[in-house]
């Protein structure tokens, strides 16, 4: 099943007043659990490229396909529940938040979708799927639900165990990272592979559909570069699509395709 | 353990940043002190002009010579004092044209004394003919006051055996009145036929209060309620006409309570003016310190957009900070105004010179939920131009700012 489909894409900025395409005419299809690298110089539109699929840009022409819906006539509420259901992001820029613990920033994902139940039964990888099939069949977000932030929720044992069950997911993320013994440390504790690593498991933790990483070994040694992109390599294994930017070359020993992007063209290198 | 939620996120944003998160309260609680304590002493200042006009029930009072700012002062909040007039004043006045109601009163301004603070104004008045001091009395006491008896002002200490002692003399009290705001609160009345015996005890003492002489005659002032069609000016005139005294002190209740309503503007405008630019500066500085705060925090938002948050979800953590930042800077500001003025009611109102009443409880009560908010809409105004910004649609480019 196609994941992401991506047509014509385009996406031009204004440069001292003449427009210019960062992202230019794209076609790409990203199926369940494929594993694709784009590389390329600086400046030629991959961070562009990524940030238009998870609708954090609009495109100017263009249609982004995912999870078989049309994204980009989405209204915000309807895109960020897919932000935070079906994608995870790894930022190029460390993003984590630093006011909170490592654990509370890979729970976060998780508490700040009202309703979002893809963590609810990690014990079970099969539920969640099928919890997943059957959201995906139906409208991920009522419009006619007030776009508010949703209550405190009252301390009853329910509560508490959903608590304990988004923790137990967070801990087992920060465990494959090889990062668990960091979790109630501040981000500001932590060296710069530390928190990349924190941040794949932040982008993993609602169980998406489509793991997006740019540059997600930039910060690291070639050890930790082994364990990340073991970790992609598996998660792509269990059926997620994933879609890599990178300029490192011991990353694409791990990747099923690898593209090349030059001035907003894409194209199989 | 517990771990993080979406409604708790605001308040772990400001615990982790214990300095800009004072700072914010800081401005608030400075600006809720301004506001609600500026507007706490223009109350209590109105409340006490509004009772002073209650009192004021004669259109002209006259009183001897050069004492017309001792009378003023009596009338408004400005001490007590002792005057009179040797000769039988009231008759003589009382032949002048335009005259409704006259009555004569007696001014005594006693030592320090053990009930109160400062020294007690004592009062003398006629109830047979008094137009002035009756009517209000007579709404909180409705029996005769005896010879001998005095009623209390709201300020007089009653002793435990309902008595306050003057001149080593323990008065009987058969009633106390209620707070004025005004120097009445710390008179006490007796009729006219006790003056006599308080000049007694005053001499007896070796301190006397009026010569023993003019004690059974001593005047200090006569209270007039003029004829309709009569300015209190025209009666001033016919009285100088009728008695051929000069040099008479005429003072006028109502121009006393314009000029006194007249300063207490001015200081109300003043209050209102340092409580308007007070709050823009204030508005201003919280404006500068979230602007400064949420550009450092351009990432952290471009984060939760990442992550999923709606831009309405973002605009509501910001906007839940400043609420808190609001309503605590407020509880604070409030708070101590309240202990800076509530208890000290007294005091201010000596040292304004001006008539003071302390407003009523639900009055406060209202104006402390106003004043916070006041606040806690500060706080949000303060934010919200930010927020919006922020969650700008394209949060890429928010980001990349960020960078």
């Amino acid at each position: 099943m196609n994941v992401l489909e991506l047509h014509d894409l385009t996406r031009e900025f204004t440069r001292r007043g003449k427009p210019f395409a960062a992202v230019d005419h794209v076609d790409l299809i990203l199926r369940e659990g494929e594993f694709i690298a784009i590389v390329g110089r600086s400046g030629n539109g991959k961070s562009t490229l990524l940030n238009l699929i998870t609708g954090l840009l609009r495109p100017t022409g263009g249609s982004i396909m995912l999870d078989g819906r049309d994204i980009v006539a989405l209204r915000d509420r309807q895109m960020s529940a897919i932000r935070n259901r079906v994608i995870g992001f790894v930022t190029q820029s460390q993003t984590l938040l630093p006011n909170l613990t490592v654990i509370d920033n890979v729970i976060l994902p998780a508490v700040l979708e009202p309703g979002n139940h893809a963590t609810d039964d990690d014990d079970s990888q099969e539920t969640d799927d099928d919890a997943e099939e059957t959201s995906s069949d139906q409208p991920p977000v009522d419009d006619g639900l007030p776009d508010v932030i949703a209550a405190a929720p009252v301390a009853t044992d329910a509560a508490t165990r959903s608590s304990d069950r988004l923790a137990g997911r967070a801990r087992e993320l920060l465990e494959m990272l090889e990062v668990a013994d960091l979790a109630d440390c501040y981000p500001k504790e932590l060296s710069g592979g530390e928190m990349r690593r924190v941040s794949i498991a932040r982008a993993l933790m609602n169980r998406p559909k489509l793991l997006i990483a740019d540059e997600p070994t930039g910060d690291l040694d070639a050890e930790s570069t082994a364990i990340v992109m073991r970790l992609l390599r598996d998660v792509a294994n269990s059926g997620t699509a994933v879609l890599m930017v990178t300029h490192d070359p011991d990353a694409l020993a791990y990747v099923d395709y690898v593209f090349r992007m030059d001035r907003g063209v894409l194209s199989e290198a | 353990m517990s771990h993080i939620t979406l409604a708790g996120l605001p308040l772990t944003n400001l615990r982790r940043k214990p300095f800009r998160t004072t700072a914010l309260v800081i401005v608030v609680t400075m600006l809720t002190v301004a506001f609600y304590g500026g507007s706490l002493l223009s109350m209590n200042l109105e409340a006490g002009l509004n009772s002073m006009q209650e009192r004021m029930g004669a259109d002209l009072m006259v009183t001897p010579q050069n004492t017309k700012n001792e009378a003023e002062a009596l009338l408004t909040n400005g001490g007590s004092s002792t005057f009179y007039f040797t000769n039988d004043i009231e008759n003589e006045v009382s032949k002048a044209d335009g005259i409704d109601e006259i009555t004569a009163q007696t001014y005594i301004s006693s030592l320090a004394a053990a009930c109160c603070d400062d020294k007690v104004q004592i009062i003398g008045f006629n109830p047979q003919t008094d137009f002035v001091i009756t009517p209000w009395i007579g709404s909180q006491f409705d029996g005769v006051l005896e010879d001998g008896q005095i009623i209390a002002g709201a300020g007089i200490n009653v002793s435990g055996n309902n008595t306050v002692k003057l001149y080593g003399h323990e008065f009987p009290v058969a009633a106390q009145l209620a707070n004025t705001g005004t120097s009445l609160d710390n008179s006490v009345f007796v009729n006219m036929n006790t003056v006599p015996d308080v000049v007694s005890y005053s001499s007896k003492v070796g301190h006397p209060a009026i010569p023993q002489e003019y004690a059974d005659k001593a005047v200090s002032a006569i209270l007039i309620k003029v004829k309709s069609g009569y300015s209190a000016q025209q009666v001033a005139s016919n009285i100088a006409k009728a008695t051929g005294l000069k040099g008479l002190g005429y003072v006028y209740p109502g121009g006393i309570t314009a000029t006194t309503k007249s300063n207490l503007m001015v200081i109300v405008r003043y209050v209102t003016i340092f409580v308007a630019v007070f709050w823009l500066m204030g508005l201003i500085v919280l404006l500068a310190v979230f602007a400064s705060a949420m550009n450092e925090r351009k990432r952290e938002f471009a984060a939760y957009r990442i992550m999923g948050a709606t831009r309405s979800t973002l605009v509501g953590i910001i906007i839940r900070e400043s609420v808190m930042i609001g309503a605590l800077g407020g509880a604070i500001g409030i708070a101590l105004a309240s202990l800076a003025i509530l208890p000290f009611s007294t005091l201010i109102g000596r040292q304004l010179q001006l008539p003071y009443l302390q407003s009523g409880v639900w009055n406060v009560m209202l104006l402390i939920v106003v004043s916070f908010a006041f606040a806690v809409i500060t706080g949000v105004i303060a934010s919200i131009a930010t927020a919006v910004k922020l969650s700008a649609p394209e949060t890429y480019l928010t980001l990349r700012e960020g960078e």
